[in-house]
């Protein structure tokens, strides 16, 4: 069993190293550690690139798989190591969000600036240099950019600290995530699915996007509705949306278990999280008409999927994020977002999660036959 | 003689089409807003009140105050055009203030350590823009009206003055 963990540590270790291939040579505090091979190399990093999802995944079957691996002892030592390692990692390995995050910060509180008014672009700073939505004004909500400001007030003006002090930020509301799943689920295995889930640990623990905020938010929202306490029920959940505004999609589920609590009728939590997961999917499978489907958007649907405690679901929804977190792969290897990349992206996603339904189908079937043969067993 | 004619001709061109590009400025105004007289303008005013609080920060002021100065300027000249001299001339008073706020904004945010130069670029389109409108402005309006509202005291408009007062501002950022 400790086997496995270090084994898991170690495979963290090396992706943590994997993801300073990837260091923007524009980016100036870490700009002695740019390599460019992520450019020179697009086969090499793709394939490992894939290997390394494939093997995070497998770490994850395994931790599932294992008969009585999972207790509460030996999950807080894997969130403990993964967390741990992983706050190491260069957030911008995937995506270069984490930019417009210290940006839209400095903005605000070093130039005293409304970021919703003023955009990066117009104050002459470092910043511009890596900055990819700096034509934008403020993308995110006032929460959110107010929250920005504990990791600026620990790092001030210097770039390198304000980017881990962003991600030690979205650490905390990951954990936070996790506790509040626990505090309704009760069930360890309920809290690793989403903790130990290869997507959400890139997307949160390596990218640090604040999409795990948001959802923290909203589940906490929930659990106060859980604990008939109205009036923090309102204010989590209206602090969910100024972080991102998605969750406004939850707003009638929301009403409904308020609805629920004043005319004191039972409810049915399971029903609402599915219900839940309904009202975020939409938000998410529309996402491509606004923008695209990004991998990170998921973490809006998973923990009600979880929550919602059916099978079949959470069986997809795992295939799913093996689907999405590989959406990469076309941009790592043609260096390009246009062109043949969207439609490659959409060929992996779709041709991943139909072939992972399949063998969830046959495996099924094929489990069945071998406990029937079993029994036939003398 | 010819000669010397035609070179005359010739720098007299020269001269004028020189002149024309000097005031020509690529700083676009915008569509007339809503008339001084309803509803719609008083919510209008309010939310310009909660911008102008929203838009904190020197930069940020200073786009509100050259936008409110731009939306000004086009509504004087609209009113102007309808002859309704007296909300035009309030209204052109309105664009100057805000116009020497943009100034104000501009001149923190360069103690502030910010760099100017791209605003100072903006501004000085935007000054170039609102002086050829109001040149336009000069040459139609009459030198003074006696303003004769329905109900209340007439008042003498110095319009000319007012242009001149304007162009005047207009000119202060070259200074």
């Amino acid at each position: 069993m400790n086997k496995l963990i270090w084994g898991y540590g170690v495979f963290l270790l090396i992706f943590t190293v994997f993801s300073y291939l990837f260091i923007d040579g524009n980016f100036p505090p870490l700009h002695t550690l740019y390599t460019g091979f992520h450019t020179s190399h697009r086969e090499l990093i793709t394939s490992l690139y894939f290997i390394f999802i494939s093997i995070h995944f497998l770490f994850y079957i395994i931790f599932f798989r294992t008969k009585n691996f999972l207790s509460s002892t030996r999950l807080k030592k894997l969130i403990i190591l993964t967390v741990g390692i992983l706050i190491f990692s260069y957030s911008a390995m995937l995506s270069f969000d984490v930019f417009n995050y210290t940006t839209t910060s400095k903005v605000l509180f070093f130039y005293k600036e409304n970021p919703y008014v003023t955009m990066p672009i117009e104050i002459n700073d470092s910043f511009l240099q890596y900055t990819r939505a700096s034509n934008k004004v403020a993308l995110y909500g006032p929460l959110w950019i107010v929250l920005t400001g504990f990791p600026y007030a620990i790092a001030q003006n210097n770039v390198l600290l304000l980017l881990f002090s962003m991600k030690i930020l979205v650490t905390t509301f990951y954990l936070g995530t996790g506790y509040v799943i626990w505090k309704f689920s009760k069930n360890i295995r309920t809290t690793a699915l989403f903790l130990l889930n290869p997507l959400v640990v890139i997307e949160t623990l390596i990218a640090s996007h604040n999409d795990v905020v948001m959802i923290f938010f909203a589940l906490g929202a929930f659990y106060m509705l859980f604990k008939k306490k109205l009036v923090y029920g309102f204010i989590l959940f209206l602090s969910s949306v100024l972080i991102k505004y998605a969750t406004i999609f939850l707003l009638p589920v929301f009403l409904w278990v308020v609805w629920k609590n004043v005319r004191k009728e039972a409810v049915n939590w399971n029903w609402i999280f599915f219900l839940s997961t309904v009202c975020m999917s939409i938000i998410f499978f529309s996402s491509p008409l606004r923008e695209e489907l990004y991998p990170w958007y998921f973490i809006w649907v998973l923990p009600f999927v979880l929550l919602s405690q059916s099978k079949n679901i959470i069986r997809l929804s795992l295939i799913f994020s093996y689907a999405l977190i590989l959406r990469y792969l076309p941009a790592m290897y043609t260096g390009d977002y246009f062109g043949i990349t969207p439609i490659m992206r959409s060929i992996i996603t779709l041709m991943i999660s139909v072939a992972g339904m399949v063998v969830f189908y046959v495996d099924k079937k094929f489990l069945f036959k071998i406990a029937l043969f079993l029994k036939k067993l003398p | 003689m010819k000669f010397f004619i035609s070179v005359l001709l010739l720098l007299a061109y020269l001269f004028i089409n020189t002149s024309v590009n000097a005031a020509f400025s690529d700083h676009v105004l915008p569509y007339p807003p809503q008339m001084p007289g309803g509803y719609i303008y008083k919510l209008r005013v309010i939310g310009e009140k909660i911008q102008k609080i929203w838009s904190f920060g020197s930069f940020s002021q200073f786009s509100y105050n050259l936008k409110l100065a731009d939306k000004y300027l086009v509504q004087a000249k609209t009113l102007f055009e309808y002859k309704q001299y007296l909300l035009g001339y309030e209204s052109l008073k309105e664009s100057d203030l805000f116009f020497k706020e943009a100034i104000t904004s501009l001149d923190k945010a360069k103690i502030e350590k910010k760099d100017i130069s791209q605003k100072k670029i903006i501004l000085k389109s935007a000054s170039l823009k609102h002086i050829e409108e109001l040149n336009t402005l000069q040459m139609v309006l009459p030198e003074e009206i006696n303003w004769i509202p329905e109900k209340t005291a007439s008042t003498k408009l110095l319009l000319r003055n007012a242009i001149k007062n304007s162009l005047e501002i207009r000119k202060l950022i070259y200074e």
